[in-house]
Order: structure tokens, then C-alpha cells, then sequence
């Protein structure tokens, strides 16, 4: 009875029945969101925490209980079945705050163009930007004319490769001179620590670069000596002591992460975003 | 001009390429109007990339395309719940987007047991290695030995639950320190040298790919009234500057 009530609210409905269904499921949504609205405050935070709690549950429940538990033929894990469902209305839902960001960055750039303070012609290159990879990307997407489309694809090409790639090589490329200058203003070798600290990373750097190699080329290219080379030792220390080093700082993540799960999904944990009032 | 822009996309696309990576490196000489430019393009390229490709790739095949033209209306509630983010603009029912953003905390909290499984266990197995044995040479011994120490050295240093009074424990947790700083060494070696490859990336874009464009557009005679224009105007602009710094610079003694 159940699975045929349930057969007859998921079919695929087309041409009305498509719309009356939409628009009831709309109707319905916005209906659940006004009672959310008029939630009185001394329920919020039970209803954060439910949620909250049920959301961990199913993934808990799903990894936890075994497919032998379930009074079914093959044995099988029904939650594990949903899963992909689950996992693209997860990945759905969450595209849609993205806006939220994007919705930030046009306040405060809406804001300078409107004013015309200092730098809004800046401001006004971010709007272009912007729309201008939104736009050529959806018209080479959906445009049907071939000449249309051609130039989108070229725009797009022009903005993706020609810009954001190199722009992006570029930026993150910037970060190794600042890395470098603030290692050089900052660092002091005053402690057995700092020194091991620079010793390995000048290892690392030397083992990485055909110079480093050079250093040490005088060194056999076999036998114990050659265990000295710049480029082995590099490579040992990346592989052996800080490969252990890096375990270790892991486990302990990961130890701690488990642990603050299990506080996130029991409403446990304390602070500034938990313990706000609703 | 289409048929003009589909045939030049390529050089379009290197000589933006190379202005962009200059006005970038221009930063580090001073801050200037040019880097900020391309400072926010990038921002506003990212942005529109963004939605794009979440249009492109989640939205538009997972949620529209099924909803629309296969009939499975139940994709709808996904557009309500997703709306719940935006009750944080309210500040009357800013509580509601807590309760979506409840759901993926919970969500996260529940993957992280399956994630300790199954990223951490064969971690832990992989670290325990043979230490003797017919096929564990001298190297590998030392190695698994050496790794042992650094390990359990490590984790003692990470080890919070009571105070570190006694002596081994004190010594122990002391080397994890200086075992954690080698790795921390290799860390910062290692970013800073590819950060580095991204810079040669860099170079070798404007030496082998752009370099050769220029070389060819030089054959033009309006391309070298630009350049020589954009020289002059740089020439200017550089002059101005430093008269500029020399006026405000304050009289010494």
C-alpha cells in the first residue's frame, strides 16, 4: 500500500500534471518555510539540534549498521542505496548557496560603482568580468547560430585560458616571493628547533633544484657515500622522517575531527555560532 | 569582426595571458593601479567561472534537466531547501538558515566516521612496518625503525590528555618537537619550490609562447607605433613618479 502511494508521488508527471504537481510542491515548500517563520524562539534550537542530529544519523546509521541487520533478501543495506540520491541533493542544495558569496561581492562592488569613490573603475572590471565569462559561457552553452556560438567560444577561450589561468598561475606563483621574503624577515635561528626547521627546508629546496644535485655531484652514484647526495638526502627526508612527522600531526587531526563530530552532531559544541540566540 | 575574433583567439588569448602575468608581477616592484585592475578581474573571472560551472555542471544536469524535462518534479523541494541560506539576510529569521547549514553540519559529522575508517585505518596499517624479516633489507630496517621513532615521538608531543611529568615522556615528546620541525622544514621547502615551478610555468609561458608572438607582430609597422607609444607613456609615467617622490620626500636634518 505504502509503495504503491509512494510509486504514484514519484512518477514522472508531464505537460499539467507536471505544473499542478510543481506548483504544489511550491506551495507546499513555502508553506513549511512560513511555519519555520513563525517558529516560536524557545523551539529554534531544538530544531536546529533535531536537524542536525538526523542529518549525522543517516550517514552513522548507514556506514555502522551492517547489510545483515536489515530484514531483507539479498541481504543489503537500504540507507547505502539512497546514498547517490542523498549525495546529489547534498551537492544540489549546496551549489545553491553559492549565490551567497557572489551576492556579497556585488554589494560591496555595487556599492563603489554607485558612489564613484576611490577605485570604482575597479569595482566596474569585476561587474564585466564577471558577466562577461557568465555570458559567453552560457551562450556557447545554449546558442544554436553557429556564428553566435563560435565567437562565445572564442570570448570564453579568451577569458578562461587567456585570463583566469594565467592570472591564477601567476597569483599563486607571487606567493613564493612573499613566502621567501617573510621567511627571510621573520626567521631567526636562535633554537635547536628553528635550525632543524631550516636545515630540512634548505635540503629540500637544494634536492629540488638541478644546482642542489651539483653540489654534491663529486659524491659516487652508488655505494654507501652515495646515500649523501643532496638529492637522496631530499628525497629521504620527504619519504622517511617528515612522511612519520606528517602520520603523526594526521592522527591527530583526525582523532580530533572525530571527536568534534561527534560534538557538532550532538549539538555539544559551545561557542560564538552555537550558543547565539535564535 | 566574428570571423576575425574565431581566427585570433589563440594570439588574443597569449598576449592577455602575458599582460596578465606582467600587471601581477608589477606588485612586486610597487603597488600600483595596473595590479589592482587585474586584481579584481581575477576576482570577477572566478566569480562568473564559478556560477558557470556550478550552472554548468551541477545545477543545470543534476537539478533542471531532471525536474524539467523528465517530469521528477520532487527536484523543487531542493530550490526551497536551498533558499533557507538566504534567511540570513533577515534579521528577523536569520535562525532559518541555521537550520539547513544544521543539516550539512550533521551531514559532515556523520562522514566523518566512515572518513576515519577509510582514510585512517589504512594509514595506521601502512605504518606499521616490518621491521626484520627475510625480504626487509638493512635500509628498510633502519628506515621502518627511524619512522617508528619519529612517529611515536610525534604523537607523544600531540599527547594532551594529562601533563607531561614524567621524564620519558617529557624527553619523548621534546624529540616529537624537533622531529615535527624537520617536517615542517620539508613543508616549507616543498611549497616554496612550487610555488617556484609555478613562477618558471610563468617565464617559460612569456619566453616560449609569447616571446615568438611578439617576435612576429614586430614585423607590423602599427604594432611598433604601440609599442613605442606605450614605451613613451611608461617613460612619462616613471618620470612623473619619481619627481613626484622627490617632492615628497622630507628635507634630511
Amino acid at each position: 500500500m505504502m509503495g504503491s502511494v509512494w510509486n504514484w508521488i514519484a512518477a514522472p508527471r508531464y505537460g499539467w500534471q507536471f505544473a499542478v504537481f510543481l506548483c504544489g510542491a511550491l506551495s507546499l515548500g513555502c508553506l513549511a518555510l512560513i511555519m519555520l517563520t513563525s517558529t516560536p524562539p524557545r523551539y529554534r534550537k531544538t530544531i536546529v539540534a533535531a536537524v542536525t542530529f538526523l542529518a549525522g544519523l543517516y550517514y552513522a546509521f548507514e556506514f555502522l549498521i551492517p547489510p545483515a541487520f536489515w530484514p531483507l533478501e539479498p541481504p543489503r543495506n537500504p540507507l547505502s542505496e539512497v546514498q547517490p540520491l542523498v549525495a546529489t541533493l547534498t551537492q544540489i542544495i549546496w551549489s545553491f548557496a553559492l549565490l551567497l558569496g557572489v551576492w556579497n561581492l556585488f554589494v560591496i562592488h555595487g556599492r563603489a560603482v554607485v558612489k564613484r569613490g576611490r577605485g570604482w573603475c575597479n569595482s566596474a572590471a569585476f561587474f564585466i568580468s564577471f558577466l562577461a565569462i557568465l555570458g559567453a559561457g552560457l551562450l556557447k552553452d545554449y546558442t544554436q547560430g553557429s556564428t553566435i556560438r563560435k565567437a562565445s567560444e572564442s570570448v570564453f577561450t579568451i577569458l578562461f585560458s587567456g585570463f583566469l589561468t594565467s592570472l591564477d598561475a601567476t597569483m599563486f606563483s607571487l606567493i613564493a616571493f612573499y613566502i621567501v621574503s617573510a621567511a627571510y624577515r621573520a626567521f631567526r635561528v636562535k633554537s635547536l628547533e628553528a635550525g632543524l626547521m631550516m636545515a630540512a627546508a634548505a635540503i629540500i629546496m637544494l634536492a629540488l633544484v638541478p644546482v642542489g644535485a651539483e653540489i654534491t655531484n663529486w659524491l659516487p652514484q652508488s655505494g654507501i657515500l652515495s646515500a649523501l647526495r643532496v638529492e637522496r638526502v631530499g628525497y629521504w627526508l620527504l619519504t622517511s622522517p617528515n612522511m612519520a612527522a606528517q602520520r603523526a600531526i594526521a592522527f591527530g587531526i583526525a582523532v580530533g575531527s572525530l571527536a568534534m563530530g561527534l560534538r557538532i552532531w550532538l549539538s555539544l559544541e559551545r561557542g560564538n555560532f552555537f550558543d547565539r540566540q535564535l | 569582426m566574428s570571423e576575425w575574433l574565431v581566427t585570433n583567439t589563440k594570439t588574443i588569448a597569449l598576449w592577455c595571458g602575458a599582460i596578465a602575468t606582467f600587471a601581477i608581477y608589477s606588485v612586486l616592484y610597487a603597488e600600483n593601479r595596473f595590479y589592482r585592475l587585474f586584481e579584481h578581474i581575477f576576482i570577477g573571472l572566478s566569480a562568473g567561472f564559478g556560477v558557470y560551472v556550478t550552472w554548468s555542471q551541477v545545477l543545470e544536469p543534476k537539478w533542471w534537466q531532471p525536474m524539467v524535462h523528465k517530469g521528477q518534479w520532487q527536484w523543487v523541494f531542493a530550490a526551497v531547501l536551498g533558499s533557507m541560506f538566504y534567511f540570513m539576510y533577515s534579521k528577523r529569521h536569520a535562525w532559518i538558515s541555521r537550520v539547513i547549514f544544521g543539516l550539512f553540519m550533521g551531514l559532515s559529522a556523520g562522514l566523518m566516521f566512515r572518513d576515519f575508517y577509510e582514510i585512517y585505518f589504512p594509514q595506521m596499517g601502512a605504518s606499521m612496518k616490518p621491521i626484520f624479516g627475510n625480504s626487509v633489507g638493512y635500509w628498510q630496517s633502519v628506515n621502518a625503525i627511524v619512522f617508528y621513532v619519529i612517529l611515536i615521538s610525534s604523537m607523544a608531543y600531540f599527547f594532551f590528555s594529562f601533563e607531561h611529568e614524567n621524564p620519558i615522556v617529557q624527553k619523548t615528546a621534546a624529540a616529537g618537537r624537533w622531529f615535527l620541525m624537520i617536517g615542517f622544514g620539508a613543508i616549507f621547502g616543498a611549497t616554496v619550490m612550487g610555488r617556484m615551478t609555478l613562477f618558471i610555468g610563468r617565464l617559460n609561458f612569456l619566453v616560449n609562447d609569447w616571446w615568438p608572438s611578439v617576435q612576429t607582430a614586430w614585423r607590423s609597422r602599427v604594432f611598433q607605433a604601440i609599442v613605442l607609444s606605450v614605451a613613451i607613456a611608461l617613460v612619462i609615467q616613471a618620470f612623473r613618479v619619481l619627481l613626484a617622490g622627490r617632492k615628497m620626500t622630507p628635507p634630511s636634518g
